[in-house]
């Protein structure tokens, strides 16, 4: 890297470093308590797994000459904020001081999308989704032949001829988004949510653009595109005149449209936990618990329970869900990362880390003698199967609107 | 991961998929359902690994599940049935596909 | 003139780290009397449950830095305020008390400047600052007790001294979490009220 290249990439960090200036930047005193809550550090107790490494790396650069910021440099503020971060946050609760550590360090990487080094397996998808409205390209032909698809197959299933599931209409009183990949690898999922939505005789529909629950722009800290994402999706849900938006099980996503997006959102937004948390509560589904048996524990996405609130919604649906509910120690907002957060999940060169770093999500499963794991966010369900394998838990692993479609009672 | 396969040297990226789809063969496509668990791959896996192989190759990405369904005349259930890892993770993978981008 | 230099150094400390918390205050942090009935709800939470050990894992996973930390804070608090509040401390067991107090504080802060020196993690991650500031604390507390057992106008110059330069030196290191601690605890603890994430188990 030449001087030049360094002196201007060193120009744009410290710019953005301005642009993101908090009280949380300078307080840090490198008590170093922040490592054993950390999932990472606890798979392997080495400096550069301490949150405070991490995010030091980040707000040390006000202290840094720009010859250092050389492409070493750069490597390892990119496997800092990338392979040995989710953004779980568990380390802001622990902090002596009580700073934002998972923030400052989710600044490494508004630097590094500046400067262009936004991982590729990332990037890509964020590409899809600002050019074709979601991240795997899902065309609107697509979606509109696989919600007829999965709702004949639905019919079937329920033996309920009424249920469908809606595209693009006017008026509905929900709008649903989701994850592409229940449209184009995992469908069980919407079409539990279908069923759902159809025994509670809800007024709901898909869009067919600008559907997607999910924000790269979120994960690979670019604000602006972050912000465009949301934008986009927000206004579909104005054109069609719905009152309200509701959420796939999705962790990030819980946290951008309700929070974080930058973006005023313009309508009521919840995750579907809180929507069926309301079902069951109104009496408006019934369930029979009985058709879950098997003992049932809860994995809590942090985007959901530290960063969202969303806590006791897909407890209490469980409970009601399930024969036999059995929680995690620690849970709730203590709880730990599944270990491929923050798209760590979607990043190969990280497999090693993030599969170490699960150990004790493996664990906390073990010691439930749980044979299902509910989780409402679909990294966390890819990241608990792939434990499941790697730690022989033979468990079986679901999202809880799977669990209540199995108990419904029509 | 490196394995040798039928006489080739096959990589593996961290999640178990080729890095180069072009040295696919039949012999690889059973050694990577035997790690998925499936001993033997019966008639219907094949359909639906050549299914998806051939989709992949026209159309340079992984079909989406309802035309691997439609196509075969299975139901959803059946599929996760035959590759208890999923569409993507599961069948993609032993049809010797990169993984697919995004949330997979 | 002990007393001029140490109310030059808190006027000093006031402007330069007023200065640099207002830059720092960064978008999106809500002013006290706009905060909602959650948001407060959620800065008293993050200024009590979640800095004791029931609530806070760390102050239980690292039990000698937790307690270490304690009893040093609670030295320099009793130091910094011993020149305003004097009269009570001149005499009797409160005087006693203040001095071991002060001086178990200095005793913590040496241990702490022990850990960081040995400890490889606390080594790798430890700046200049950290040890200097350490080192400031301990004069402090070292000066404190002195003057608490002493008594004389040379040990009180000299604690002035000690309590100056920690306020010169707060605005532009670590020292200036001795402000940032608040500012930070109340701005995610807004966030944390604002959004509910409240049960912890």
């Amino acid at each position: 890297m030449s001087e030049r290249e360094s002196e201007r990439n060193f120009q744009k960090m410290l710019q953005v470093l301005r642009d993101h200036q908090s009280v949380h930047f300078e307080a840090c005193v490198r008590c170093g308590l922040c490592g054993k809550s950390c999932h990472v550090y606890l798979s392997d107790p080495s400096v550069e797994n301490l949150p405070v490494t991490k995010a030091q790396k980040v707000v040390g650069l006000q202290r840094k000459k720009s010859e250092e910021v050389d492409e070493k440099f750069l490597l390892s503020l990119q496997e800092s904020v990338y392979g040995r971060c989710t953004g779980c946050g568990r380390c802001n609760l622990n902090c002596s001081i009580g700073l934002n550590i998972a923030s400052i360090i989710r600044v490494g990487r508004t630097i590094l999308s500046a400067l262009g080094r936004t991982p590729e397996k990332l990037l890509r998808p964020l590409k899809n989704q600002l050019e074709y409205g979601n991240q795997m390209m899902v065309s609107a032909d697509e979606m509109r032949e696989t919600a007829t698809w999965i709702a004949s197959d639905l019919r079937l299933e329920s033996g309920q001829e009424s249920f469908d599931i809606p595209i693009d209409k006017e008026g509905a009183r929900i709008l649903y988004l989701v994850n592409p990949r229940e449209i184009k690898f995992a469908p069980l999922s919407l079409m539990a949510a279908a069923g759902v939505f159809g025994a509670a005789k809800e007024s709901w529909t898909l869009a067919s653009r600008f559907f997607d629950v999910t924000n790269f722009g979120f994960i690979a800290g670019d604000d602006e595109s972050m912000k465009q994402v949301a934008e986009a999706v927000f206004s579909e849900g104005k054109r069609l005149g719905v009152r309200e938006v509701i959420l796939s099980e999705c962790g990030h996503g819980a946290r951008v449209f309700k929070w974080d997006s930058g973006v005023a959102s313009p309508l009521p937004t919840k995750s579907i936990i809180e929507l069926l948390d309301l079902y069951i509560e109104q009496g408006r589904v019934r369930l029979d618990k009985k058709k879950n048996a098997a003992r049932v524990t809860l994995h809590d996405p942090c985007n959901l329970v530290r960063w969202s609130g969303v806590s006791e919604a897909q407890r209490r649906v469980l409970r009601e869900a399930c024969a036999d509910f059995k929680e995690m120690i620690p849970n709730r907002a203590q709880n730990y990362c599944c270990g491929g957060g923050g798209g760590m999940q979607l990043l190969q060169e990280c497999s090693e880390v993030r599969l170490r770093s699960a150990e004790i999500k493996a664990n906390q499963i073990r010691s439930s003698g749980a044979k299902v794991v509910a989780t409402p966010c679909h990294t966390c369900i890819d990241q608990l199967t792939e434990l499941n394998k790697k730690y022989q838990l033979k468990v079986e692993i679901s999202t809880v609107t799977e669990l209540v479609y199995n108990a419904l009672l029509y | 991961m490196k394995l040798v396969i039928a006489d080739k040297s096959i990589e593996f990226d961290h999640d178990g998929f080729m890095l180069d789809p072009s040295l696919w063969s039949d012999e690889v496509a059973l050694v990577i359902a035997k790690e998925d668990g499936i001993e033997e791959m019966s008639e219907e896996h094949w359909k639906v690994v050549r299914f998806i192989r051939h989709y992949w190759l026209e159309h340079d990405m992984a079909p989406a599940v309802r035309l691997v369904c439609q196509e075969l005349g299975v139901g959803v259930r059946q599929l996760y049935k035959l590759f208890t890892l999923g569409p993507a993770r599961g069948a993609c993978r032993v049809a010797g596909l990169s993984k697919p981008d995004g949330c997979v | 003139m002990g007393q001029t230099i140490f109310f030059f150094s808190l006027a000093w400390c006031a402007f330069f780290l007023s200065l640099k918390s207002f830059k720092r205050r960064g978008k999106g942090v809500t002013p006290p009397w706009k905060l909602s009935r959650a948001e407060v709800k959620g800065v008293f939470y993050n200024f009590t449950f979640l800095m004791s050990p029931f609530f806070k894992e760390s102050a239980r996973l690292y039990p000698k830095k937790f307690i270490l930390g304690l009893g040093m804070h609670g030295g320099v608090v009793l130091a910094l305020l011993l020149p305003l509040l004097w009269p009570l401390f001149e005499e009797g067991w409160m005087n006693s008390l203040a001095a071991m107090a002060t001086l178990t504080a200095a005793h913590f802060a040496m241990a702490l400047l022990f850990f960081r020196i040995r400890d490889r993690e606390l080594r790798a991650i430890s700046i200049f600052d950290d040890y200097a500031s350490l080192l400031l604390t301990m004069f402090l507390l070292g000066s404190a007790t002195l003057h608490l057992v002493l008594k004389t106008a040379a040990t009180n110059d000299i604690l002035l001294m000690s309590a100056s330069l920690i306020f010169f030196a707060m605005p532009f290191g670590k020292l200036k979490h001795a402000l940032f601690f608040f500012l930070v605890r109340y701005d995610y603890g807004t966030l944390l009220g604002k959004r509910g994430v409240f049960k912890n188990e």
